[in-house]
């Protein structure tokens, strides 16, 4: 796998150093403007794109052709797609974090912080297994309505926040953790499938 | 049997399948893979390959059905694609470093010794390379793992001639070790007359020639005559004609070939011509 991670830190390097400016110029604007939310989106944004980017490179260059007479199992070409993205929210989530602790409002809660985090990677869960099904091209207009979905249900969970108190907050943070979990386990279970009844 | 062997391959897609494809690619030789655009030729590789799933039929890799292959295993099939497949972004010494970790048996020295005698840039990425410099790297990938079969799919279309004839010596290199074999498929037919040991000859989805080369050129010839003379020849093998506005050239057994008539040797070209264009006599 780690081969495969290389790769795709070399193919996409351009692409990866405008992503992380993205995070930091979302960053400063979410402590400058004491809104966190900026932050968050710029975590939904680079959590898909980042893989995203990677294979829509992968069509072009029929790479997984070559992998297929590499004998490369289909699972780890899988799973690496979601540990870049994973990895790149991390980087995020670090971002994020020091946004919540500089430029929050002492009433946040720590579901405040948590909720946007997991929706970064529900949402890399959700598109994932599409675009394994559908390719790039054809799952970006899925892509969109699930962001747009994505967005509103973000939004309402967050109105939903100021109403907790702050033990149902943890109560709710856990709860999307959990789901979290349960969406990512459940997505590398339908994309390795679905990969798996690829033709190149 | 060592080597490759492929049986009964059946792929069916909607407009085109491929039925019952069977041939050998014994070790020490080399097969050459002809036939026209959509015969089957890339299908049978990418079934080969793993890129594509055969509907039935196996393929045995010195006896072993390449399904249940581990990756090692599955590595002694080396393998150049006639898009070469390689990431467009990464430059040479990139690219060695993701293969690397690829690649069980990957020698890093020998992809060094082989940029250096194709004369290929380290520092430059492969996007930024011709489509010979292209073809190059993905050739010097291929050998730069131990395998026992190489696999090319259009190696040579579209290159020049002094970059053809560079690739060629290097498949030639690369049958020297008596283990290895070679399948390479080519519409540059004379590439493969200078190359291959047997020819394979595909069309709409079937293998309709499996024989060694120089048997192939030695046993047929193509002569001209007028269509109506035909009527009057006794022959013992079935031959095919191809009408034109002189007559009709009639591609034949050497040994039913009238002496009144004067022949010439055939070569692959021919072979395809008829099968495709011309009708059984």
């Amino acid at each position: 796998m780690s081969g495969l991670l290389i790769k795709d830190f070399y193919n996409i390097r351009k692409q990866i150093v405008w992503y992380l400016a993205m995070i930091v110029l979302f960053a400063v604007f979410a402590v400058s403007f004491r809104n966190i939310s900026f932050a968050s989106s710029a975590g939904l944004l680079v959590t898909i794109s980042i893989p995203l980017t990677a294979i829509a490179y992968e069509e072009r260059e029929n790479w997984r052709k070559f992998l297929a007479g590499s004998g490369m199992s289909c699972t780890v070409v899988v799973l690496e797609k979601y540990l870049l993205g994973i990895l790149f929210s991390a980087v995020n989530f670090c971002a994020f974090l020091v946004v919540f602790l500089v430029g929050n409002d002492p009433a946040d809660s720590v579901s405040t912080f948590v909720v946007p985090v997991c929706m970064q990677f529900i949402l890399l869960a959700v598109l994932l297994p599409l675009v394994f099904r559908f390719g790039v091209e054809k799952a970006r207009t899925v892509m969109i309505v699930v962001v747009v979905a994505a967005v509103m249900l973000f939004i309402g969970a967050l109105n939903l926040l100021g109403d907790l108190s702050a033990v149902s907050s943890l109560a709710l943070s856990a709860a999307m953790i959990a789901l979290t979990l349960l969406t990512l386990g459940l997505s590398m279970y339908i994309s390795v499938r679905i990969y798996r009844k690829k033709e190149f | 049997m060592n080597g490759l062997q492929i049986q009964a391959l059946t792929k069916r897609y909607p407009g085109f399948s491929l039925e019952g494809v069977s041939f050998d690619i014994p070790a020490g030789t080399v097969v050459g893979l002809i036939g026209e655009n959509g015969a089957g030729k890339s299908t049978v590789i990418k079934s080969i390959l793993g890129a594509v799933r055969p509907d039935s039929g196996t393929i045995l890799l010195n006896g072993k059905d390449i399904g249940t292959l581990s990756k090692k295993e599955r590595q002694q099939i080396a393998f150049v694609l006639d898009d070469t497949g390689l990431p467009s972004e990464l430059n040479l010494t990139e690219l060695g470093q993701v293969l690397s970790r690829i690649f069980t048996t990957w020698n890093q020295e020998r992809f060094c010794a082989l940029q250096k005698q194709l004369q290929l840039p380290a520092d430059k990425a492969v996007k930024d390379f011709s489509k010979g410099m292209r073809m190059k790297a993905a050739i010097a990938v291929s050998l730069s793992y131990d395998s026992r079969i190489l696999i090319l799919d259009e190696p040579t279309d579209g290159l020049d001639p002094v970059v053809r004839d560079e690739i060629l010596g290097m498949i030639y290199d690369y049958t020297e070790t008596a283990e290895r074999a070679v399948l390479i498929s080519s519409h540059i037919t004379s590439d493969l007359e200078k190359l291959c040991d047997y020819i394979v000859y595909m069309h709409q989805g079937r293998v309709l020639i499996r024989e060694e080369i120089d048997v192939l050129l030695r046993q047929y010839a193509v002569f001209s005559c007028e269509e109506s003379v035909l009527s009057e020849w006794n022959r013992q093998h079935s031959a095919r004609k191809i009408v034109r506005d002189y007559g009709v050239d009639i591609l034949a057994y050497r040994s039913d070939i009238p002496a009144v008539f004067s022949f010439r040797q055939i070569t692959l070209e021919d072979i395809m011509l008829f099968y495709s264009k011309g009708e059984v006599l």
